[in-house]
């Protein structure tokens, strides 16, 4: 028995220590007799105090299954039931400012309130008490009345528990005392850890007769935060593992002296001393585990755990400790079980007075003292030691998931501010996950389909697996395509595999200037009319041919023709990720193509080596084209080795491509077969040194959607910001442009000068001029390769674009034919799910006349009907005189003037007419199916809405008109428009009429309101087309485009005209037909070159020097138009 | 007829039980199946891929949305990430393991609307974000070197509003 260390009632200022555990370090165990009526005080004031700000933490734990007992906290007989966890709120006085402990009010989550763990192969549970108020003041009277009634046994489980724990007790007393030793080394380790806290050591030091007493004492916590220093330097320190094995052994044994404590106060206090004294036993063997505790609440204990058990256990008073974490103290190998059974052992020796309920206590274990305890076990301190920790870190290490959780709540709970933020910053990264590196793909993909493509792209650029997760799956890029209104079409894909859409880089400047190779070949089975002329910037290479054959045989050029490309320039691109060309002969899938050719095989070659990419030709257009498509798949879809074997284009690290546009993959009229003709000359090319020999990754994408998108984007982009290659060129002289149509791949025009003209869209070379009429010609329209036009010579005309040559001739109408529609056969069930309704059966050709009547004829089939050229009837009323013309189907009668614009979908067909009213037909049958009376004037134009089944007409007499099909009655009259209505288009959900009076409106279709007035023009509109973005309209001598969501206006196209006749744009061009110094001029607006397509450098180039683009107009002649 | 509400016992990963109405459970279609596979029964349902805490979440989940009509997956999909309704946005509001961990289970429970908002959740973590700052959002290593690095850049600028 040593000196009695006077409690230490000073109460630290701290923030962090309460009253409680302020209270000095005990004395040491056996000779110390804490004087109890000071701590009793200081224990009843502390708790005072705590009630009155904070509610203590119940807890029950109780062993499920064999427990019969309730779980209530008060129960105290059953072995299975362990008494309650008092954990005790963290000790906070009042004058600490409350944000420093952000948590420490939060009540125990939902989840932690209940939960179960698993003790032993027996599930436990835990229940946190609703009510913890009230349940403690059911433990204070249950504790006044066993003091009061003294020690009472514990029931036969308990005292099973406490036998085994005993024997547990028994082995390892034994062993407690040859550990002795190393506890005093122990304690000169802590010493030195002292050191660290020799300050708050100091405060606390009262008078500590032992020498581990005073190491105690100086060690004693500080402020939270250098506890919580020491706590983690005393870790560290304790580099002398065996001694902390040794440690481990002792409070193991502590624990396990419990039990014996357990036996009844009277025994206890009989060996050791007082009660009190006992009481100080079990702080030490539960000291482990209330060390951890008080630690966690704001103590870290840094009682020296040098000194002897006894010391150990007068030691510490731990303020707050639960008696789990306690218990627990034992389980360094996972013990769990006998730190849950030392706890019952625990109650015993803390009070006799007391059963369960001072075992409850034991997380009273703090305040170590029954008189504490009874008094108010949440107040009793417990000082904690330093050693105390390795025992708390082993405690918890033994405890389950849940279960700590749940202490790890409570220690946060006693946490300030910056010490929880620096546990979320050592948390919260570690918690972060990276998602599409660790979900299965699909989930991963799942989570890209929600993604805007610029966040796709940025993420893309995050690292490797993203990278491929993100532009790996194509499914994910097809469904952007269609989100953002772009849709998909099977031929991109081919397309964009040929062409390499952005897989290539933008080459890099050429110093010289690359000829502008105008395919000079690509009119082989046309006669070449003119000689193409174009200005200075746009050379034509001479060496071109000269370089053919040889290309062709060079097997280290994979020729990439593609029939694809919108331009016939023949541009060269830097492939993507090789060194190779990659250059692959379209013209080998085709069907036309003579020679599968030597490249083909070369490229297989070359190709076949990597080919994960698989591509589908569509069957249709390239029935034979599988062999060397898929070659060429798989050539996009992989490195091609370059084969330099030393010839003459080894080093060519350029493919070259020779983009056309292939309309519908299957005819190639302007090209023939002589498309392997390609324009580049490689001499011609100034070799540019690659910025880089090789791209340091491989493409992770197996498809070329991603570049399909790209391109769709950026196309959009250059609407936007109005970046085009403007070419513009002459033709038809200087006659009204009626007409016009075009692609990729050509413009057809057709004009009062009776002739028709073809021009090759890329450069505005005449292609072709088709003749035939004897009046100008007033409609047409083309199909594929078929071309129907009609006239004033009161004929209807079909045309073999692919041959340049009239096949048919259908005389019939007696007056001019104004406007005609080819008529597809087209599913019009507007429900994909079910059988499709196609209409009309086959392809048809409707045409209307001043003649008053419309005419409905077989489209001639040109690949298998003979040409059909009766003689031209003088006069229309030699009409009768002919043979009856095989193609004509009906004649559509009931219109009292001409036919001024039909409107056909499927079979039906909407026809406006100059005697004022609309008539709807079936075209199949040929009867009028109504007739829709209103107009006050002419019917200048009609669009037919299948989807919402209505029509709409345009008259002079200012307004349009919406009519029912369903009913034949007018549904709307829209007004707004002060003069004729001579054009009227619906698409994207917008309806757009435009009017003499030089306004444009925008229109809903659903509700027949008016969205906009595009008022900015100032003379009657000649001419518009709309998309879901924008509206072009010509008017005067300005071609303007507007938002069609806003009504905005954009900005003009083309200025300083004198009119526009014709404009038509898609996704790329936008082609216009105007009046130019009294000459008729063709303006393309090309939007598909900035960072599509290279920018050679060449006459065309549409940057300077620093890469801005310029809008320069690129004059082209054609010289044999006239 | 009044149906009484039938409880379903599930067990999580660690063993421990749950039982919740019948209707909650069957917003899972896993469970819906094996329910009206296995009819009634006391049984508890083993989830050994779903642990306590993330079944916490996921029977919240099911229970708030426990009267929703059927949507169908590809409507929720055309919805967009940023239609996310003020509960679903604060249950979502759990660290990047749970989120993680949710996710899987949505998956595995096949319950598709927990499926979509998890994911949307993600999505939008992931908006509007340099590439750095994904890493940095995710914690995630940048494996590529310099020069992979700038063309990967080439690779997806193009995107960027020029």
């Amino acid at each position: 028995m040593k000196k009695v260390n006077p409690p230490n009632f000073k109460v630290d200022t701290n923030i962090t220590s309460e009253g409680c555990y302020q209270s000095s370090s005990p004395s040491t165990p056996m000779s110390a007799s804490i004087p109890l009526v000071s701590t009793k005080q200081a224990s009843m004031a502390s708790s005072s105090k705590e009630s009155s700000f904070r509610l203590p933490t119940v807890a029950t734990i109780s062993l499920a299954p064999t427990t019969t007992t309730t779980v209530v906290t008060t129960t105290t007989t059953t072995t299975t039931s362990f008494p309650p966890l008092l954990l005790k709120p963290p000790p906070l006085p009042k004058q600490l400012d409350p944000k420093e402990y952000p948590l420490a009010d939060t009540p125990t989550p939902p989840a932690l309130k209940r939960f179960c763990f698993d003790l032993n192969g027996q599930p436990a549970y835990i229940r946190e008490d609703e009510d913890s108020e009230q349940q403690m003041v059911k433990l204070r009277e249950a504790l006044c009345n066993m003091r009061a009634s003294g020690p009472t046994p514990s029931t036969s489980k308990t005292v099973k528990t406490s036998v085994t724990s005993t024997q547990t007790f028994n082995e390892n007393f034994t062993e407690i005392k040859p550990s002795g030793s190393g506890a005093r080394k122990r304690s000169a380790s802590s010493d030195e850890l002292a050191f660290d806290f020799s300050t708050a050591g100091q405060q606390q030091s009262t008078g500590i007769g032992s020498k581990t007493s005073r190491s105690r004492s100086s060690i004693s916590p500080p402020h939270k935060k250098v506890r919580a220093k020491s706590a983690s330097t005393m870790l560290e320190n304790d580099s002398e593992l065996d001694s902390q094995k040794q440690w481990m052994e002792l409070t193991v044994n502590s624990g396990i002296s419990i039990p014996r404590t357990n036996t009844p106060l009277s025994n206890v206090q009989g060996e050791s001393t007082t009660p009190n004294i006992s009481l100080l036993h079990q702080q030490t063997s539960s000291s482990s585990s209330r060390h951890i505790n008080t630690i966690s609440t704001s103590n870290l204990g840094i009682d020296t755990p040098s000194t002897t058990r006894s010391t150990h256990s007068s030691a510490l008073p731990s303020p707050s400790l639960s008696p789990i974490t306690g218990t627990t103290t034992s389980s360094n190998t996972n013990q769990f079980e006998n730190f849950f059974a030392g706890i019952p052992v625990q109650d015993d020796d803390d009070d006799d007075d007391a059963d369960v309920d001072d075992v409850t206590v034991d997380e009273s274990l703090s305040g170590n003292n029954q008189e504490n305890w009874n008094s108010k076990q949440l107040d009793e301190s417990h000082v904690p030691s330093l050693w105390d920790l390795n025992t708390m870190l082993a405690t918890f290490d033994a405890l389950p998931s849940s279960m700590k959780s749940y202490m790890l709540f409570q220690l946060l709970r006693r946490c300030p501010t910056n010490t929880l933020q620096y546990v979320s910053n050592i948390i919260l990264p570690a918690l972060r996950k990276d998602f599409l590196g660790m979900l299965p793909l699909e989930l991963s993909l799942h989570i890209v389909k929600y993604l805007d493509i610029n966040s796709m792209c940025k993420a893309a650029q995050v690292n490797k697996r993203w990278r491929s997760v993100i532009d790996g799956d194509s499914l994910v890029w097809q469904r952007r395509l269609i989100m953002d209104g772009f849709g998909t079409d099977e031929n991109e894909e081919v397309r964009a595999i040929a062409e390499n859409w952005g897989f290539f880089r933008p080459i890099a400047r050429r110093k010289n200037r690359q000829s502008d190779g105008v395919n000079e070949s690509g009119t082989s089975s046309s006669e070449e009319k003119t000689i193409i002329e174009i200005d200075d910037d746009v050379n034509v290479d001479n060496n071109m041919k000269d370089d053919t054959d040889s290309m062709k045989v060079s097997d280290d050029n994979i020729k990439l023709e593609c029939s694809a490309g919108s331009s016939s320039r023949a541009i060269l691109y830097q492939t993507g990720h090789n060194d190779n060309n990659m250059a692959v002969d379209n013209d080998n899938s085709s069907p036309s193509q003579k020679n599968p050719s030597i490249n083909t095989e070369e490229n297989n070659g070359n190709t076949l080596q990597q080919g994960s990419f698989k591509l589908s030709p569509t069957g249709t257009d390239e029935p034979a084209g599988g062999s060397s498509s898929s070659s060429f798949a798989k050539g996009f879809s992989t490195i091609q080795q370059n084969q330099n074997k030393g010839k003459a284009r080894a080093d060519d690290e350029w493919a070259r491509f020779r983009t056309e546009e292939n309309h519908q993959g299957d005819d190639r009229p302007y090209d023939g077969d002589d498309s392997d003709v390609d324009a580049m000359s490689q001499g011609s090319c100034d070799r540019v040194e690659l910025s880089e020999d090789r791209l340091p990754l491989t493409s992770s994408a197996t498809h070329p959607y991603k570049a399909i998108y790209r391109r769709h984007f950026l196309m959009r982009q250059n609407w936007v910001h109005g970046r085009h290659k403007h070419i513009s060129f002459p033709g038809h002289v200087n006659n009204v442009v009626t007409c016009l149509q075009f692609d990729s791949e050509k413009i057809i025009s057709g004009s009062d000068d009776q002739c028709i003209n073809v021009y090759e869209t890329s450069t505005g070379r005449l292609i072709n001029r088709l003749e035939g009429h004897d009046g100008g010609v007033w409609a047409l329209q083309y199909v594929d390769k078929t071309l129907v036009s009609g006239s004033t010579d009161r004929t209807v005309r079909v045309w073999d674009l692919e041959r340049g040559i009239c096949t048919h001739v259908f005389p019939g109408h007696t007056s001019t034919v104004r406007c005609l529609q080819i008529i597809m056969p087209k599913n019009i069930n507007p429900n994909p799910n079910e059988p499709p309704v196609i209409e009309p059966p086959i392809p048809l050709i409707v045409t209307g006349s001043r003649d008053s009547t419309l005419k409905v004829w077989n489209l001639p089939n040109l690949k298998t009907d003979s040409q059909y050229q009766p003689t031209i009837p003088s006069s229309p009323s030699d009409n009768n005189q002919y043979p009856e013309n095989p193609y004509l189907r009906h004649t559509l009668v009931g219109h009292t003037h001409s036919v001024r614009a039909l409107a056909g979908v499927g079979n039906t067909l909407v026809s406006g007419s100059y005697d004022c009213t609309v008539r709807v037909w079936n075209i199949w049958t040929g009867e009028c199916l109504w007739r829709l009376i209103g107009h006050t004037q002419k019917v200048y134009s009609v669009v037919l809405d299948a989807k919402r089944k209505r029509c709409m007409s345009g008259s002079m007499d200012g307004t349009v008109k919406v009519w029912s099909l369903e009913d034949g009655t007018i549904v709307w009259t829209l007004e707004g428009h002060s003069s004729l209505v001579g054009l009227l288009d619906l698409s994207h959900d917008y309806l757009v009429s435009a009017a003499a009076d030089s306004s444009l409106r925008i229109w809903n279709p659903d509700d027949g309101t008016c969205k906009h007035v595009l008022t900015t023009h100032s003379g009657a509109i000649t001419c518009f087309q709309h998309d879901e973005n924008k509206v072009i309209s010509g008017s005067d001598g300005t071609l303007r485009m507007w938002d069609v969501k806003t009504g905005r206006q954009l900005r003009d196209l083309l200025t300083g005209l004198s009119g526009v006749w014709q404009v038509r744009f898609d996704e790329r061009r936008c082609v216009a037909a105007v009046q130019r110094n009294s000459m008729t001029w063709f303006e393309v607006l090309d939007f598909g070159v900035y960072g599509i397509e290279n920018d050679d450098g060449s006459g065309g180039s549409c940057t300077d020097e620093n890469g801005n683009w310029v809008d320069r107009r690129i004059t082209v002649g054609n010289g044999g138009d006239d | 007829m009044v149906t009484e509400v039938k409880r379903v016992k599930l067990t999580s990963s660690e063993g421990t039980e749950f039982q919740v109405d019948r209707n909650v459970a069957e917003r899972s279609v896993l469970l819906k199946n094996m329910l009206d596979d296995v009819g009634e029964s006391d049984c508890a349902i083993p989830l050994p891929n779903v642990t306590g805490p993330i079944l916490t979440k996921v029977i919240e989940y099911c229970t708030h949305h426990k009267d929703d009509p059927p949507v169908s997956h590809e409507d929720e999909f055309k919805k967009g990430s940023e239609d996310i309704d003020d509960w679903d946005a604060e249950f979502c509001k759990v660290d990047q393991g749970t989120l993680f961990e949710l996710i899987l289970s949505a998956n595995y429970l096949d319950i598709k609307p927990l499926l979509d908002l998890t994911c949307k959740t993600v999505a939008n973590m992931i908006k509007g974000k340099s590439p750095d700052e994904i890493r940095r959002t995710f914690n995630i290593e940048n494996d590529f070197s310099p020069a992979e690095e700038e063309q990967v850049k080439f690779e997806n600028d193009w995107c960027e509003e020029r």
